[in-house]
């Protein structure tokens, strides 16, 4: 009776730290892994191209707050 | 240069600890080189939701606070504005929407300081997405508050620049620190009762009244003049500014232009007075408001909601002065004012008296003039 018991108590240790560990893991992956920004990167890091668009675009602005 | 960095991302930005981040993961949008696709769902400042938007997941301990501090939440132009339309509420008016439109511009995000300059400016990467732990000055706070504070301090208003800029090329987050911007604002609590609000002393502690090797010092009380009644010199203001639009009905439109730009300096009453505020006089400026500053927003109203707002929508305005206690920063040791004690006693110009009220001042402002002027001292 009482080796069930600590047998029970002994999978449920195991399967617990299994979870904890498969998510923990899992975590870290998918931490790892951040979405890919490759194609942003080629775009905006050609300043030349990213320059004649902002000195298109940019405004002057106005001071107000004092 | 202004416009030349809008858009473009620095190649080592790429591989800093924040650039690591990836664009998409704080930008959102999409990673396809179809520039349209690539921008759908675009953020584009990812740090402008509850005070911290992205930045909370790493910069808790601030953003936690941020979310309530002046920058971020005006409340100090909501709390005037709320006093001066009462008993009206806002949600009657279309003030949350010219709010949206016009006010919420002022407020700042964590990128707004750090990564590009404020949507007053209309935005723009200050230096190629690199963080800026230190603001660069002259294109975040002055990008706001170029039109007094920062600039007199740097001297692109008024006659001098503040010595402490000009000497000793100090930039404004040398007295006011980030502890102090990211600070959080109690809820109706005025900018003077700001617990971190910086004071000279700090820096000069041995001018203070009783202490001073300084006669000038210690011939008036201590907490009597601020610092800046002696060592400021002549500084920006304003009367009709935020007047330019007047629109009460459909087809009668005044235009009103802004007055001239005054040099002024006036000592007046302070009727804020806290610990971190604590004297009787400061110098004090023009609020740019009138009692009909918001007239044109009941024509509005009618026009987008059926019906106009209400018909005094500044109901309240005797309620607080146009004259305010002001922050000057154009600092010098020596002035016309300090230059002797009979420079300054009896001189009625430099307080703000009766005679500098207009009619339909509010009466607020009589709490603020200097009814007896100090005389002059004959010995």
């Amino acid at each position: 009776m009482r080796t069930k018991r600590r047998t029970r108590f002994t999978l449920a240790v195991i399967s617990f730290l299994g979870i904890a560990c498969a998510f923990g893991l899992g975590g870290t992956l998918f931490a790892a892994e951040a979405p890919a920004s490759s194609e942003c990167i080629k775009c905006h890091t050609d300043l030349k191209k990213m320059d004649r668009y902002g000195a298109a675009s940019a405004g002057g602005g106005a001071a107000i707050a004092g | 240069m202004r416009g030349r960095d809008t858009y473009g991302v620095d190649k080592d930005y790429v591989d800093s600890v924040h650039g690591k981040v990836g664009c998409i993961n704080c930008h959102k949008g999409k990673n396809v080189s179809d520039k349209d696709k690539a921008h759908e769902g675009l953020v584009k400042d990812p740090s402008e939701e509850d005070g911290g938007g992205v930045c909370r997941q790493c910069h808790g301990d601030i953003t936690s606070t941020y979310k309530n501090a002046m920058h971020y939440n005006l409340t100090g132009i909501k709390d005037i504005v709320g006093t001066l339309i009462s008993p009206h509420k806002m949600k009657d008016t279309l003030l949350p929407a010219a709010w949206k439109l016009d006010c919420a511009n002022c407020h700042a995000s964590c990128g707004s300081c750090h990564v590009a300059w404020p949507k007053v400016a209309e935005g723009g990467l200050l230096n190629r997405h690199h963080f800026e732990k230190n603001p660069p000055m002259e294109k975040t706070c002055y990008a706001c508050h170029g039109s007094r504070f920062a600039g007199e301090y740097m001297g692109l208003l008024g006659p001098s620049p503040d010595v402490h800029y000009e000497k000793y090329q100090m930039v404004c987050t040398d007295c006011h620190k980030g502890s102090e911007l990211h600070h959080t604002m109690p809820e109706g609590v005025k900018r003077y009762y700001a617990t971190e609000t910086p004071r000279c002393e700090q820096c000069h502690a041995d001018v203070v009244s009783g202490r001073s090797e300084v006669a000038m010092h210690n011939a008036h009380k201590k907490n009597e003049l601020s610092c800046t009644v002696c060592h400021a010199t002549e500084y920006f203001n304003c009367t009709n500014c935020h007047v330019s639009l007047d629109v009460k009905e459909a087809g009668n439109i005044k235009v009103i232009f802004p007055s001239d730009p005054l040099s002024t300096f006036k000592i007046g009453r302070n009727i804020d007075r806290s610990p971190g505020n604590p004297y009787a006089y400061n110098l004090v400026r023009h609020t740019p408001m009138k009692k009909d500053s918001l007239a044109s927003l009941r024509y509005f109203q009618a026009v987008l909601t059926g019906k106009p707002g209400p018909e005094d929508l500044i109901s309240n305005y005797d309620a607080l002065p146009t004259w305010n206690s002001a922050s000057i920063h154009t600092i010098q040791r020596r002035t016309k004012q300090n230059s002797s004690c009979n420079a300054c006693h009896g001189h009625r110009g430099l307080f703000l008296t009766k005679d500098d009220l207009e009619p339909g001042d509010p009466e607020a402002n009589l709490k603020v003039i200097v009814n007896e002027i100090p005389p002059r001292i004959k010995k």
